[in-house]
């Protein structure tokens, strides 16, 4: 019994002693803590309020009656998803592209970040690292513009064709093709800027590991095998944790620029869904209830690569 | 030291807060009248009161603020003052009338778009005008007839008047066809389908625009299947820019796009594709591209709107070419009877939100001076010096540009003889026959639907219906010839069971009452 009060008391005390510390501290630091404050409002403000909203998924939303005005239907909307065939039709599509995405397009900027490493004049270097950056900062409306006009019937790539004596192809109505331009349009457009972690994570990384190497007899690819990757790991385990939280969510730009109606049974993804119901054709409802639904997955996903992380002591938190 | 370091960290934080702050608060200033007060304008003694119209897919032009002659002078006469609240360029209409209700950012009078109507009349959300209108705006009440408002009554659960209807009595489109490529391969107008087809082959292989390349469409159309709706009119099939109306088949009125006309000209459209005669990019052609290929003499038949054609003759003769464009009556078809899709009443053309509802008196006021007959000429001509000068003695309207101010109207009223004044308004006189010619053709093969006036009510619940998402791929992709044209026969059974059946009842009920 005594030892039980004692151990509360101790507890008790260093709640306090924490709680006292904390005051401390931002009696310390008070402007950090004020620099800190636009953040944690903008969250509260643009995150987590709109999150109350979500409440909309289990209702039957009308835009003039409010939250406050509107039926409740339970689960009705969710049911309602999980029996429309189109549904399943989006879902696939959208964990096809994202599965897609995850394969090819992620490993291309470490490949890209370690081939940048190797290059040794600078001024190089840095030309074709521009280079690179650029497309990213086009808009993907601009980006789906070229790609349409250089797999048109007279673009670039069937005039190549042509002279090899094989007819046009109109990709961008072919369903087989679809997939495959937007994981390459999507390296086209991103890798480049997503070299830039990797590349400073690369430069972190302490000489004297090459040098040992070199007097060891690794060759430059041998370095990059044993030296730069493991220890480009962590970085990439993070990103790849970051990345697989938003599995579900595509980009809504990229995929809508590119889609036509030939494409919808393997390019309709749930962003583009979502917009046509819901921006375009006004059922908040259902596609909140769209929106948690990819939330949780994405949620769940998070939670379970986070896992298997934090077994190699790599997990976000 | 650090004291330099706390102050500049305290402004860098006030800036941030000023930012923010800065971004939300711009929002009350639009729905208080003006009250900066301009200095002239002695007579009224009251302020004038400010409606703030929104419509959408505006024409050339920049949005004229309040110091314009056009809407002062309709301000003197109306006492109220014509705010245009427009989509900013390239952004979907649909969408920005939608984010603009959810945010309950309600202009006083707007132009719905998409079906929005029928979200404001089921919710509460519309104001009633069967009382309002006699009173504030005669002229339209009058104007607009008995059978198009009956029409508005049916859109509501209630029988009440919600909106103010568009009346187009006269067909707004039609089959357009290049004579000037007919004589060059010197062939006379097709008769019947077989003739349209020969025509279009000979469109492809002998060169019609000269220039030695073999570059030409014979016809073409948009992505989505639309605007091409003359090779769908041929075989009797209900269409509106690319989108299947409801008329009668089979005795009942039903959807057109599940009607065996409609397979029949799949089918037809389909042969066309593979053979080269349909612009093999159709689909995949943007509004722009595919007024391009028009623009650039490539395309020999096509459908569109035969009042907007200026622009079209102006691009090809910068491209040194002379073109003489014509109605194209529809040929013949074995066992379907054409027609072109008339939809002239009922369909909605403005509507008053219950949240403004104060300013509703004025609004009706705004859109009666372009109803009111005596305006007539004000409206047609507006401001001398801005939309018109005057030629000997006589007034002469001004070409559009993208420097100038747009003229804002309200009126969407036309009939054979407004559009007669309109062509002679807008195309030099050398142009006025062929212009008129088009439409004389076209009004002989027009015919009002059976479906004109429907309300989108009809459709709650069932988006991908409204939206004939199903239609246009199946359309799509049997053109293309992914799919074999029996395909369709499947699509009339999944788009039943996905709500087209029940869709189908609800026209049924409506066109029982609205009979």
């Amino acid at each position: 019994m005594e030892e039980q009060a004692k151990v509360l008391a101790q507890n008790k005390s260093r709640k306090q002693l924490l709680s006292n510390r904390l005051v401390k501290n931002i009696r310390k630091h008070w402007v950090l803590y004020l620099m800190i404050l636009p953040g944690i409002i903008y969250y509260i403000v643009f995150k987590y309020i709109p999150l109350l909203g979500s409440v909309i998924a289990f209702q039957d939303y009308q835009i003039f009656n409010g939250i406050a005005g509107s039926p409740w239907v339970g689960l009705d909307n969710f049911i309602h998803l999980l029996n429309y065939e189109d549904f399943h039709e989006v879902l696939r599509n959208t964990a096809l592209i994202a599965l897609y995405q995850l394969i090819f397009q992620f490993p291309a900027p470490i490949i890209l970040a370690l081939l940048f490493n190797e290059v040794r004049i600078l001024i190089l270097k840095k030309t074709v690292q521009s280079l690179f950056y650029l497309p990213h900062f086009l808009s993907w409306v601009v980006v789906g513009g070229i790609v349409f006009e250089l797999l048109a019937n007279q673009g670039i790539v069937n005039a190549i064709r042509e002279m090899f004596g094989y007819a046009p192809i109109l990709f961008m109505q072919e369903e087989a093709y679809f997939r495959t331009i937007v994981v390459i349009s999507g390296i086209w457009k991103e890798v480049g800027w997503g070299t830039i972690i990797y590349l400073a994570a690369i430069t972190a990384i302490n000489p004297s590991l090459y040098e040992a190497a070199v007097i060891d007899g690794a060759n430059r690819f041998k370095q990059t095998i044993y030296i730069t990757l493991p220890l480009l790991l962590p970085t990439i385990t993070v990103l790849f944790l970051l990345n697989i939280g938003n599995f579900l969510e595509l980009g809504f730009d990229q995929i809508f620029n590119l889609l036509t109606p030939m494409t919808y049974s393997v390019g309709d993804i749930i962003e583009t869904y979502v917009y046509r119901a819901g921006v375009l054709q006004g059922q908040y409802s259902l596609t909140t209830a769209i929106g948690l639904f990819q939330s949780v997955i994405g949620f769940a996903l998070l939670w379970i690569f986070n896992r298997l992380a934090r077994k190699s002591e790599q997990g976000l938190w | 030291m650090k004291k330099n370091y706390y102050v500049f960290m305290l402004a860098a934080f006030l800036m941030a807060l000023l930012l923010i702050s800065g971004c939300s608060s711009n929002e009350e200033a639009s729905e208080t009248p003006d009250e900066s007060g301009e200095t002239g304008n002695s007579e009224g003694s009251d302020e004038a009161a400010v409606v703030t119209v929104f419509k959408s897919h505006m024409g050339k032009g920049t949005k004229p603020d309040s110091s314009s002659e056009h809407l002062q002078y309709v301000k003197e006469k109306t006492g109220v003052e014509y705010e245009l609240m427009t989509t900013p360029p390239g952004s979907d209409p649909a969408e920005y009338i939608n984010l603009m209700i959810a945010s309950e950012d309600f202009p006083d009078i707007l132009r719905p778009i998409g079906g929005v109507e029928q979200t404001l009349i089921n919710q509460g959300g519309a104001l009633a005008l069967d009382e309002l209108l006699p009173k504030y705006a005669p002229n339209a009440w009058e104007k607009i007839p008995e059978e198009a408002w009956n029409i508005v009554r049916t859109a509501s659960p209630d029988g009440k008047i919600y909106y103010i209807p568009k009346v187009y009595m006269i067909p707004e489109r039609a089959a357009l066809l290049r004579k000037d490529w007919l004589d060059a391969v010197g062939m006379e107008m097709p008769k019947t389908l077989e003739e349209y087809k020969e025509m279009l082959i000979a469109f492809r292989d002998q060169d019609p625009n000269g220039n030695g390349k073999q570059d030409e469409l014979p016809t073409s159309g948009r992505e989505f299947g639309r605007w091409m709706d003359h090779l769908f009119a041929m075989f009797g099939v209900a269409m509106w820019e690319g989108y299947p109306e409801w008329d009668i088949y089979n005795g009942e009125i039903n959807y057109a796009g599940t009607s065996e006309n409609m397979k029949a000209a799949i089918a037809f459209i389909r042969e066309l594709y593979a053979e080269g005669l349909l612009d093999n990019e159709t689909f995949l052609n943007k509004g722009d591209v595919w007024a391009a290929k028009v623009n650039n003499n490539l395309v020999g038949s096509w459908y569109h709107l035969p009042a907007n054609l200026g622009e079209k003759i102006t691009a090809l003769r910068e491209g040194n070419t002379e073109p003489y464009i014509v109605g194209l009556p529809l040929p013949e078809v074995e066992g379907f009877e054409g027609f072109i899709t008339q939809k002239s009443m009922g369909e909605p053309e403005w509507i008053i939100p219950k949240a403004s509802e104060e300013n509703a008196i004025n609004a009706l006021k705004l859109l009666d001076f372009f109803y009111n007959p005596e305006n007539e000429e004000f409206v047609t001509y507006g401001i001398e010096g801005m939309q018109h000068e005057v030629v000997d003695g006589e007034k002469v309207l001004l070409p559009s540009s993208d420097e100038k101010p747009l003229v804002l109207g309200m009126a969407n009223f036309t009939t054979d003889e407004t559009m007669k004044v309109r062509i002679e308004n807008s195309f030099p006189e050398e142009e006025q026959q062929m212009i008129t010619d088009i439409f004389e053709v076209s009004k002989a093969d027009a015919r009002r639907i059976a479906g004109d006036g429907m309300p989108s009510t009809v459709y709650e619940g069932y988006p991908d219906i409204q939206s004939h998402k199903l239609f246009q791929e199946y359309l799509t992709k049997i053109v293309i010839g992914e799919w074999p044209i029996e395909k369709f026969d499947e699509f009339v059974e999944t788009w039943n069971q996905s709500g087209g059946e029940e869709v189908t009842k609800r026209v049924q009920e409506w066109y029982e009452k609205a009979k």
